[in-house]
């Protein structure tokens, strides 16, 4: 179960930040993880209640997905934040899921990577909106969210072949493998249905999107598996 | 340099030749089948002969695919009862997936339903390349050389990063009127495109 005794080297970009430390309070060597079998303090009935409102929030998002522009980018915020705060609420509600906790040190560059790819995301489509995107210009900024995402690819791969212990290995590749499969069982499905005119224009970049939200509920599906 | 590496580096190539051959040959396909069908069109064809151009064509790239996959198998010296058992699952996808393809397309074209009869038409050709990723993760799951099923593994997780990265730039540039519009269905076809690049990066680890 111990993660390989791998200390800070003391260099390179993720030493760096370890020994800054306090940001996360991930420290080399890690705290003892918490107790799997600790439960919430609250009742069942109250948690599923707090879940199923943020179920009925991101539903409710969908839907609004429909309406037109202003409505829809709302929703299209709503339903990130709703799916989010799902996958958070589950891993608070459910101690026993909580496999996150032995990302350590690369739990940082990680979200550091996510949350970069997300400010390239709804930067590409602000400066859309205000119409600085045209010519080429254009090019550059449709490359920019792509980098953080290739950035994120690659500490994962870093995690996985560094840092993670089998099972934590076993469970972040099956779910990257479910969110993956699901994710191109829905652009497939969505594909046929737009070449033969029944669903709308879908634009790719919504693929990278939809697989990110389904990682993050794989993990949780996946993480209680192996609890 | 011993004589194993050099079988090895000798073996590499060789799999990539066979992959871009694939390549070149379905491109030269999907060619062929364009040119056909506009000179079947300019020749004011019925919508049997097209229909006919397009069995063909289907019947064509299902060879193909059948010789690489038979090829890539004996290249790589994998006879495990699991990689047997995807060759044939994911080639009866796949023919399934011809005929359906084909067959809805045409009783849309000339039949012109509505409503949910429409809706099941243009569903039923992705539920054979539904199949076809559900063939793959059963696979993965099945497989019991463990060599075989890290390398897979991998190769589809470097395939799912190259399709999300591609699709992201893509999306952007058709939204910034830079590309034309690609439909979503074309994520599966391009990510098991990328499954060969992903597995010849797999095996260098392994060299």
């Amino acid at each position: 179960m111990a993660p390989p005794s791998k200390g800070p080297s003391g260099k390179g970009f993720v030493d760096a930040l370890d020994r800054v430390g306090g940001l996360t309070g991930n420290r080399w060597p890690p705290a003892p993880p918490p107790s799997v079998t600790s439960d919430h303090p609250w009742p069942l009935a109250t948690r599923l209640m707090l879940i199923g409102v943020s179920v009925g929030l991101g539903s409710a998002s969908a839907g609004m997905l429909l309406m037109p522009r202003p409505y829809s980018a709302l929703a299209a915020s709503g339903l990130s934040l709703a799916c989010v705060q799902l996958s958070q609420m589950i891993i608070w509600f459910f101690p026993g899921t909580r496999a996150r906790t032995s990302l350590g040190r690369y739990r940082l560059p990680l979200l550091l990577s996510l949350s970069l790819y997300l400010i390239a995301l709804f930067g590409a489509l602000i400066l859309f909106r205000l119409g600085l995107a045209a010519g080429p210009t254009g090019y550059l900024i449709a490359a920019a969210p792509a980098v953080p995402l290739a950035g994120a690819a690659i500490v994962a791969a870093l995690f996985l072949k560094n840092d993670a212990d089998e099972l934590m290995r076993r469970m972040t590749v099956e779910s990257a493998l479910w969110a993956g499969g699901v994710t191109l069982v829905e652009t497939t499905t969505w594909g046929f249905l737009e070449t033969f005119g029944l669903a709308p224009h879908l634009l790719l970049w919504w693929v990278a999107v939809a697989f990110f939200v389904q990682l993050s509920v794989a993990g949780v599906v996946v993480g209680r598996r192996y609890r | 340099m011993s004589t194993t590496e050099d079988a090895h580096k000798t073996r590499r190539w060789a799999l990539a030749g066979a992959f871009l051959a694939l390549v070149a040959g379905v491109g030269a396909a999907i060619w062929v089948f364009f040119a056909s069908i506009r000179y079947l069109r300019d020749h004011h064809a019925g919508p049997a002969a097209l229909t006919l151009a397009s069995f063909i064509y289907g019947a064509v790239v299902l060879g193909m695919g059948w010789v690489f996959m038979r090829t890539h198998r004996g290249m790589t010296g994998t006879r495990s009862v699991a990689a047997r058992a995807y060759t044939r699952r994911f080639m009866m996808a796949m023919s399934v997936y011809v005929f359906t393809l084909l067959t809805a397309v045409s009783a849309l074209k000339y039949l012109r339903p509505t409503g949910a009869l429409a809706y099941a038409l243009a569903i039923a050709p992705a539920l054979p390349l539904i199949a076809a990723i559900g063939v793959f993760g059963v696979y993965l799951r099945e497989e019991t050389d463990e060599f075989q099923r890290a390398l897979q593994t991998e190769a589809a997780l470097w395939a799912t990063g190259g399709i999300m990265a591609i699709a992201t730039v893509w999306g952007f540039l058709e939204m910034f009127g830079l590309a034309p519009h690609v439909e979503s269905w074309c994520a599966f076809p391009i990510w098991a495109v990328l499954l060969g690049p992903g597995q010849l990066l797999a095996r260098r680890r392994y060299r």
